[in-house]
């Protein structure tokens, strides 16, 4: 479970360093759209294989509580999956963020397209900079969202054909009210490899 | 003036269209469009002066639908707008005919420029 076993100290200071800089662009993005009133935390990064997800998810996700899933195919050499998931709490403080009417927030459509369009923001920002950073190209697909009534009912099937997951997880402060969200990327042992090499590359270059 | 806005998120899509209100200096006529296919259906139909078009779209991708807007017309002006903000992506909206490439989200100043540059 521990991110040692998939990358050595040197490429997983890298790597953070890295996924740092490219999420600071999807998250000044974010920030723009809220204006200056919005902080977000320094992210979280951790590495752990997929079979551990779900206690991940069970440890740091509100159990029992209705949380917004939105997924996001990533082609290309980097070839993975976004997650998006955000209690629904944190998506109606966010909606409220963004200036939405409460006649709209109770409006299970419209907290679903602010989620969509909230994940294309940071999923494109994150992975298209990162890209940028390790010199690749990527493309994106349509991001998906739905809401499950807990983190439980997440169907895991999809995941099964991902070795491992990078995990993103950060807060946002806006007016006293937290919102937390965590950006998941899961890939699969051939990203994690391609990845390896190109940190290493970066490494030797330094 | 006409001005298509194409995203598949309202939300997205109503971020433009206040952005556009709070810069008007006359009225001005919005459609909008959910994918690529009906950006293209309806830049057929109502000849929009401008269109801002998303890249990740349902359907139709912008790159495609930027693509055959022009060829439907090479005077099309396109602003893609868009949180890919990798270089290969800009490089191709440009050389397929795109007027500008604007990250997401889109400034209030940068919709200025865009709307003094097609006066």
């Amino acid at each position: 479970m521990e991110n040692s076993a998939i990358l050595n100290e040197d490429q997983q200071d890298c790597l953070q360093e890295l996924i740092n800089i490219a999420y600071g662009s999807g998250t000044a993005a974010i920030s723009e759209i809220l204006d200056a009133f919005a902080t977000l935390s320094i992210p979280r990064i951790n590495i752990i294989e997929t079979r551990y997800l779900q206690d991940y998810l069970q440890s740091q996700v509100k159990v029992g509580m209705p949380q917004f899933l939105a997924t996001q195919l990533i082609n290309g050499k980097f070839s993975s999956e976004n997650l998006f998931i955000i209690d629904q709490n944190s998506a109606e403080n966010l909606a409220r963020a963004f200036g939405l009417e409460e006649t709209e927030i109770q409006d299970v459509n419209e907290l679903s397209d602010v989620i969509l369009e909230i994940t294309n923001i940071l999923s494109s920002s994150t992975i298209s900079k990162f890209a940028q950073e390790m010199s690749i190209e990527v493309s994106f697909s349509p991001p998906h969202v739905k809401l499950l009534n807990s983190i439980e009912e997440m169907d895991s099937t999809f995941i099964d054909k991902y070795h491992q997951v990078i995990i993103i997880s950060t807060i946002l402060q806006f007016e006293n009210q937290n919102i937390r969200g965590e950006l998941l990327i899961l890939t699969t042992d051939d990203t994690i490899e391609f990845i390896k090499k190109l940190l290493d590359k970066i490494l030797d270059e330094l | 003036m006409k001005i298509l806005v194409a995203d598949d998120s309202k939300m997205a899509r109503r971020m433009i269209i206040k952005i556009l209100e709070d810069c008007q200096e006359i009225g001005h006529e919005i459609i909008q469009a959910q994918n690529g296919q009906e950006t293209i259906d309806l830049y057929k139909e109502h000849a929009p002066t401008l269109v801002f078009l998303d890249l990740t779209m349902p359907v139709m991708d912008g790159f495609t639908a930027l693509k055959l807007i022009r060829q439907h017309d090479s005077n099309a002006k396109v602003v893609v707008v868009s949180a890919d903000i990798q270089q290969g992506s800009m490089s191709q909206v440009r050389e397929d005919g795109a007027m500008d490439f604007v990250k997401k989200p889109i400034s209030e100043a940068k919709m200025q420029q865009i709307l003094e540059k097609i006066k």
